[in-house]
């Protein structure tokens, strides 16, 4: 788990990627921004779930309210993920804000996030300063 | 009304004829009575044709004799009563007898009266007796009935006769109708093809008689025989009794037939449908004839019963040439056209069949008669469909028709067209035509287009994962080099060295994936198939297992090969090699911790294929879960495993582009087997 403690809007952002250097370009551009108090990340889908999972169960101020979703990860890929995090979702009492980050600019991915109604949006990689500023004023302002 | 032969005119004791003998001989020549001069010392000087006919005496044998030795028939009656009365000059035409004449035709008894001749002085100088036939009612009747039969007889000869034979059917008729008429020639003319001219086709000549039809040929009749030519156009029938008595402007006629010796002549016309085709006609060459009007009669019917005949033989010559064009077209064609039937049996019979059709398929010419020929011939999957078919169409349906059918080599066709019904020949119900194109090309053409839209379906299936997976994979590190360049601090405030370890790390990744793709493209190239050869399967397995020889120590595993029924494959080397190190990587790295590795190799032969079997005991695969996923790109399906997920689609791209496959059978916790197909194999 790394944090980061800033003051921001956003309390608390989790990035769900295999993928260790977009993750720390996220973490690097959530605390050059003041994003969020607190910025994780899990390597693996399933990892995601249990944190989340825990968190629900035992520490309900570390339910994320944004989560940064890639699509292609080994082992469970995000629509696998997007099923069970439907489960979870009526329990974690907040208006989560999941987007799917993805280096794929393939349309039927874009397309396919649209179909769930617990993705916000799609944001294609990397995750710039500027997405995180539209993202603050969009959905935490 | 008698029958008439007109024989050589006598020419004998003209010093006693009277004068006006040259307008007398004519008229003598031309009646249908017997006439017979005798001087006053009763020698017999002249006599007609009529008298010869009547009598079936030749002149020459009562010329220049007495009445009384010449016919001695008469004689008893001459010598009694003749003399006196004639020599006293008594008309004595009511004195009349009837006698009969041995040797004559007919055996009814002739009239004869006598009528004296007188001289200019007042003399009796002769006599004449005059012979006829008594014209009773029973006569007439017996007259018509025979004129009746000829034309009866000429009808039957015909309506029995086949068409081949109905040029001896008008020559026939010709004969009778010369017979019955003491005609020297009979005969008929057709009209040329075009129109413009008519042929002598068939001629009969009596006895002695010069026959004229090789000079008679394409007689330009319209434009040269003009009289001849407008009567017969309105289908009138001519009657010439005496050529030489023709008018002025029938010259050409006159000439053309006193040519021909022609002294009296009947025509009429032959016509199709109401227009002019020939004529038939009859001549008298050696004197003029002296027919009777119930001639024409019989000509006339003689003609229509010919004009018949030689439509009926034009048009079945015609039906059967066009017959033959029509088979000649026909056969000039691949197709299978064919007229099918039910029999009195009621089995199925196809007549014919184009030759060229039988002769593609290897079969002798001739008719394919028997419906057990017709349904060897037809495949046995398809037979019950064409039948039901057939039968549809002869109930009056036009049907489509399709079948496989055997050549002569039990090679398979396939035929495609339609069925309808055939009405004639009374087959309603019971007959089709149909035309059925070879279409085995087009569907083996089909079969292909099929193929290769299935690899194209799969090429592009497999070109849209590959641009989605470059989309995801290439990408990814393209992205993260995006967002690093925007992390590093231009104005070098902060620590960059972070962010330049990460740049280069991004660098090796996406140099890596490069790699990784350009294989996969190496591998897709279709020209892979030009590096087969024939390789031993063990050999390459015993180089790739060196390749894990520590890994193999370390772990404990343990082999079994049997390469007995696949000791020779072809393919190319560093293809199976790389397979080989594939199957074993994968199973050593998916071993089960708490087993030792076993890893078996056999072999078999399929049908169409050698296949190779790789089985481990490892920890195995969720089939089910993963559907579809195994063979695919940067698929990793374990927890904690090193891998790029590339091997096995490899596996199943190297095993492709040869043609063969990969297939996988798996018990998760327990075993994992794949199969090699290996097609195209010598066996």
């Amino acid at each position: 788990m790394h944090k980061t403690d800033r003051m921001a809007k956003v309390n608390r952002a989790l990035i769900i990627d295999d993928d260790e250097i977009n993750n720390f370009i996220c973490i690097k551009n959530m605390k050059d921004t003041d994003f969020a108090m607190h910025a994780s990340y899990c390597l693996r889908g399933r990892e995601g779930l249990d944190e989340l999972r825990d968190a629900v169960e035992n520490r309900p101020d570390d339910i994320p309210d944004v989560i940064f979703l890639d699509i292609n990860m080994p082992l469970m890929n995000a629509w696998e993920f997007l099923e069970e995090y439907k489960q979870l979702l009526p329990r974690m009492g907040k208006d989560v804000k999941l987007f799917i980050l993805s280096s794929s600019v393939y349309r039927k991915d874009i397309e396919k996030s649209q179909l769930y109604d617990t993705v916000t949006d799609y944001i294609t990689k990397p995750l710039s300063k500027e997405n995180l500023k539209t993202i603050q004023e969009k959905y935490f302002n | 009304m008698g029958m008439m032969k007109y024989v050589q005119q006598a020419t004998t004791g003209k010093e006693n004829i009277p004068d006006s003998s040259l307008l007398i001989d004519p008229i003598l020549e031309n009646v249908e009575e017997g006439i017979l001069y005798f001087d006053d010392l009763l020698v017999i000087r002249k006599c007609n044709r009529s008298f010869s006919d009547l009598t079936d005496i030749r002149s020459e044998d009562v010329l220049d004799r007495h009445i009384k030795e010449a016919i001695p028939e008469v004689s008893q009656w001459i010598e009694g009563r003749l003399p006196e009365s004639v020599l006293q000059g008594e008309a004595f035409s009511g004195l009349s007898m009837e006698m009969s004449f041995s040797h004559a035709r007919s055996h009814v008894g002739l009239q004869v009266s006598a009528v004296p001749v007188i001289s200019h002085a007042g003399f009796v100088v002769g006599g004449i007796l005059l012979f006829r036939e008594p014209l009773s009612s029973e006569r007439r009747w017996a007259v018509k009935i025979r004129q009746e039969e000829v034309v009866r007889q000429i009808s039957s000869d015909f309506i029995n006769c086949p068409t081949e034979h109905i040029d001896e059917g008008v020559q026939s008729a010709l004969e009778k109708l010369g017979r019955i008429y003491h005609a020297d020639r009979t005969y008929v003319f057709v009209l040329d093809p075009g129109g413009q001219s008519a042929s002598n086709t068939h001629e009969w000549c009596a006895e002695g008689v010069v026959p004229q039809k090789e000079y008679l040929q394409n007689m330009y009749l319209f434009s040269e025989y003009n009289w001849m030519a407008e009567r017969l156009l309105r289908l009138e029938s001519i009657h010439v009794p005496s050529v030489s008595h023709l008018p002025p402007e029938a010259e050409a006629v006159r000439e053309l037939l006193l040519s021909q010796d022609i002294q009296s002549m009947m025509v009429t016309p032959l016509s199709v449908e109401g227009t002019f085709a020939g004529f038939l006609g009859m001549d008298s060459v050696k004197a003029m004839a002296h027919w009777p009007e119930k001639a024409l009669e019989v000509l006339k019917s003689a003609g229509e019963i010919i004009s018949f005949a030689l439509r009926r033989k034009t048009a079945e010559t015609d039906l059967s040439e066009i017959n033959q064009r029509y088979r000649d077209i026909v056969d000039m064609t691949s197709d299978l056209i064919f007229h099918l039937y039910r029999n009195a049996e009621g089995l199925l019979e196809v007549d014919w069949v184009p030759g060229r059709w039988t002769q593609n398929h290897g079969y002798e010419p001739g008719p394919l008669v028997s419906e057990n020929t017709f349904k060897r011939l037809i495949h046995p999957d398809d037979l019950e469909l064409a039948l039901r078919r057939i039968q549809l169409a002869m109930q009056g349906e036009e049907v489509k028709l399709a079948f496989r059918m055997y050549t002569s080599s039990r090679e398979e066709r396939w035929m495609e067209g339609s069925v309808r019904p055939s009405f004639g020949l009374g087959r309603a119900n019971h007959a089709v035509v149909g035309a059925l194109s070879d279409v085995t090309e087009r569907k083996l053409a089909e079969q292909a287009l099929t193929d290769l839209t299935e690899a194209l379906m799969v090429s592009h299936e497999e070109l849209h994962q590959f641009a989605e997976i470059t989309s995801h994979n290439l990408r990814n590190s393209v992205a993260n080099l995006l967002g690093l360049k925007d992390l590093y601090d231009k104005q070098g405030s902060s620590d960059n060295s972070q962010v330049i370890e990460k740049i280069f790390t991004s660098i090796r990744q996406l140099d890596l994936k490069l790699n990784d793709l350009a294989e996969v493209v190496e591998v897709k190239n279709r020209r892979s198939r030009l590096l087969a050869r024939k390789i031993s399967p063990e050999a390459i397995f015993r180089q790739a297992m060196k390749e894990f020889d520590a890994d193999i120590r370390d772990t404990d595993a343990v082999f079994y090969t049997d390469f007995s029924e696949i000791a020779e494959v072809s393919f190319p080397e560093s293809y199976f090699h790389a397979i080989m190190v594939s199957l074993i990587s994968n199973s050593l790295k998916f071993r089960a911790p708490q087993r030792r590795p076993e890893i078996r190799v056999g072999s078999f032969k399929e049908k169409n294929a050698h296949v190779l079997t790789f089985a481990d005991n490892g920890i195995g695969m969720d089939l089910v879960r993963h559907k579809g996923r195994i063979f695919t790109m940067y698929q990793q399906l374990h927890e904690g495993y090193e891998g790029k997920g590339l091997d096995l689609y490899l596996t199943r791209c190297r095993m492709e582009a040869m043609g063969g496959k990969i297939e996988v059978k798996s018990t998760p916790g327990k075993e994992t087997i794949f199969y090699l197909y290996f097609v195209g194999q010598d066996y």
